[in-house]
């Protein structure tokens, strides 16, 4: 009996190991990415003012505003006079941005307003896209400052971060971690009330289409 | 072989009890089965909804306004147009921004809020389906917001010299989101396994006349 | 534990011994076979030898020599298989990128000289200018370039390569600006595109004023055959067929 009592205690401790080995492996797995998180793009970070370079572009949050409408600069060759002012049933937020390319001539996508609650909202449709930062060409050599427009209820503004992508190269593939910039906008509870309590009941988006 | 000694009065009950059983067992199942009680439970009835009802969609909450029939000058020049509306208030309950969609016509599944439009009864048949946009004083959109109320309405233009119905009927289904095995998949149209989408309820609308500009 | 443990005596269970108080039932599931045992499979000759004990693969006879030889190589190969999964994925993500996006094939001509490529010749002029007419000044960090394009067939063939080309301003790092054309007075049907006769292309290029001289005008000649009277899908058929890349950049120095 003596002479086994340490087989068995190795057996035991060979279980023991076992059954550990055997949770951290499963428990491993919580940490395993997903597919949304290692096809996921891959984001640089930065706060407003800050100018924030992710791989094919660089962009700088210049300021925000808010504004119960929007209505679009003289544009020759779009119907002028009516039907150019847009409204919300929330409130618009504008967010300046200035964007260059690093290397290549690139494209902004419609850039996404993430809020402290996990809401993603798009980049409005109510405006022409031509006169926000989506519309021209950014190149090297030279700053495109063109605005990001949103429609989000004022309760979602405080907290909220703009997320700026450049669109998908052509060859119709979805590119896997694709750069993307994220900027915190630094709209804290009080912020956001004052930029509410301040907007302008008109904001005109400037600018040649 | 020889069984295992016993009283002679358990050995005579002993086979009579197992094959009773089972019996009683496969009577219970066989009447069961006749009665209908093995299929699945029917489904909850759809509701039968009317003007300024309420029906939780899962990814919205619909409120079913009105619909209406409107007239509006011809392009060009044209004779007038002939519309119907049908008007819904919108709230995105989801984390993401969605768009108004379509509804599905000719066997194509729609797509989006108006994906949920699963039949209307007259069906308004148009090439290109009905225009499905935000409305909202100034420019129209095709965006619902998370956490927004949307005016959204449906037009179908109504072909040369068909008068408004006196009423629709619509199927409304409702959004699930299921969770992905591998990657987010996103709302998807409640259905039956994988049998056509769920008929939430019927919402019955009264066509307003109305000359609308 | 082990002091609840109590040794039992050796007991016999095969083939069972016939019990007292059996009354006649028998587990004998079938007849035993009466006849003698088949002959076994003949037994490994000379001293039984459990292979591998002689060579230490039991832990209770350690080898010192062979342990950590064996640990490096199971190290290594862990090492192997971690970088073949990462870099397997990895790789064949980038093929599949390759695959879409072919590299491109520059060829590089000095200022001034005339590129011949695929029946037709090239040539580029480029005028540097600060302002457009009916335009507002330019900011001071860049300059126009206005690219007067020239393009000649050297025979039909030429004429039947007669598609839009992309043109870009590229700088030797990689760095690359727009370039659209403006106007052109090139013929759209082949009756009228004559074989010998130049036409041109006017192109327009915003550059940072600093790097104006030092960037190249980079054609891509397009691959589109357009040949006359022929139907829609027979030139899809043909085109399928001879699956030609627009990978060819003609690339002239300023």
């Amino acid at each position: 009996m003596a002479r086994s009592a340490p087989g068995r205690w190795r057996r035991l401790g060979g279980l023991l190991t076992g059954a550990v080995l055997a949770t951290a492996a499963v428990a491993a797995q919580s940490f395993a990415f997903s597919r949304d998180d290692y096809s996921g793009p891959l984001t640089w970070t930065g706060g407003l003012g800050e100018t924030v370079t992710a791989s094919r572009i660089s962009v700088r949050a210049e300021g925000v505003h808010a504004a119960r409408a929007i209505e679009a600069g003289t544009s020759p060759g779009t119907s002028s006079g009516t039907g150019q002012r847009a409204t919300t049933k929330g409130i618009f937020l504008v967010v300046d941005l200035a964007a260059t390319s690093t290397r290549v001539p690139q494209r902004i996508a419609p850039p996404v307003l993430l809020t402290e609650s996990g809401r993603r909202y798009a980049a409005t449709d109510k405006v022409n896209g031509d006169l926000t930062i989506t519309g021209p060409f950014i190149q090297w050599g030279w700053w495109v400052r063109k605005a990001a427009v949103f429609e989000v209820p004022p309760a979602e503004l405080a907290g909220a971060r703009i997320v700026v992508h450049p669109q998908e190269g052509n060859g119709g593939l979805i590119e896997p971690s694709a750069p993307e910039v994220e900027i915190d906008l630094g709209l804290d509870e009080a912020a956001a009330a004052r930029l509410v309590s301040t907007a302008k009941d008109v904001h005109t988006l400037a600018g040649k289409p | 072989m020889t069984s295992p000694p016993g009283g002679a009065a358990t050995r005579r009950r002993r086979p009579v009890a197992v094959p009773v059983a089972a019996l009683v067992a496969a009577a219970g199942l066989g009447i069961t089965a006749a009665l209908g009680g093995l299929d699945e439970a029917p489904d909850d009835p759809p509701r039968r909804l009317g003007p300024g009802a309420v029906l939780d969609q899962g990814e919205f909450t619909t409120r079913f306004v009105e619909s209406r029939a409107t007239t509006r000058p011809g392009r060009y020049g044209g004779p007038d147009k002939r519309y119907l509306e049908i008007v819904f208030q919108v709230t995105n309950k989801g984390d993401e921004t969605t768009g108004v969609g379509a509804p599905g016509q000719g066997g194509k599944p729609g797509y989006f809020f108006a994906g949920s439009l699963l039949r209307m009864t007259p069906e308004i048949r148009s090439d290109f389906g009905p225009d499905v946009f935000v409305q909202a004083d100034g420019v129209p959109g095709k965006q619902l917001h998370p956490g927004m109320e949307s005016t959204v309405v449906v037009r179908y233009e109504l072909p040369e010299g068909r008068r408004p119905p006196g009423q629709v009927r619509l199927d409304v289904g409702t959004f699930e989101h299921p969770e992905g095995f591998t990657q987010e998949i996103g709302w998807l149209l409640a259905k039956d396994d994988d049998g056509p989408p769920v008929v939430a309820a019927q919402v019955t609308l009264p066509v307003r006349r109305k000359a609308a500009g | 534990m082990s002091g609840e443990r109590r040794a039992f005596p050796d007991r016999q269970v095969w083939p069972p011994v016939a019990r007292e108080d059996s009354g006649g039932a028998s587990t004998q599931p079938f007849p035993a076979v009466r006849s003698a045992p088949l002959p076994r499979s003949a037994p490994p000759p000379g001293p039984l030898e459990i292979p591998g004990t002689a060579r230490g693969d039991l832990p209770a006879s350690p080898a010192p020599a062979g342990r950590p030889a064996r640990t490096a190589l199971r190290v290594t190969a862990a090492v192997l298989a971690l970088a073949v999964a990462v870099a397997v994925p990895t790789w064949d993500g980038y093929m599949t990128y390759k695959d879409a996006r072919p590299d491109d094939r520059v060829h590089t001509f000095a200022a001034g000289r005339t590129a011949t490529f695929q029946h037709v010749s090239w040539k580029v002029a480029v005028e540097e200018s600060d302002g457009l007419p009916g335009d507002r000044p330019l900011e001071p960090d860049r300059r126009w370039l206005r690219i007067r394009l020239t393009r000649t067939a050297l025979d039909p063939e030429g004429v039947i390569r007669r598609g839009i080309p992309d043109v870009e301003v590229r700088h030797p790092d990689g760095r690359s600006w727009m370039a659209q054309i403006t106007e052109d007075d090139v013929p759209l049907t082949a009756a009228e595109h004559r074989v010998g006769t130049p036409y041109h292309y006017d192109v327009l290029s915003l550059v940072p004023r600093a790097l104006a001289r030092e960037v190249s005008v980079c054609v891509r000649p397009s691959s589109f055959r357009t040949i006359e009277n022929e139907s829609f899908e027979d030139s899809m058929k043909r085109t399928a067929r001879e699956s030609e890349l627009n990978d060819n950049v003609l690339c002239f120095r300023r």
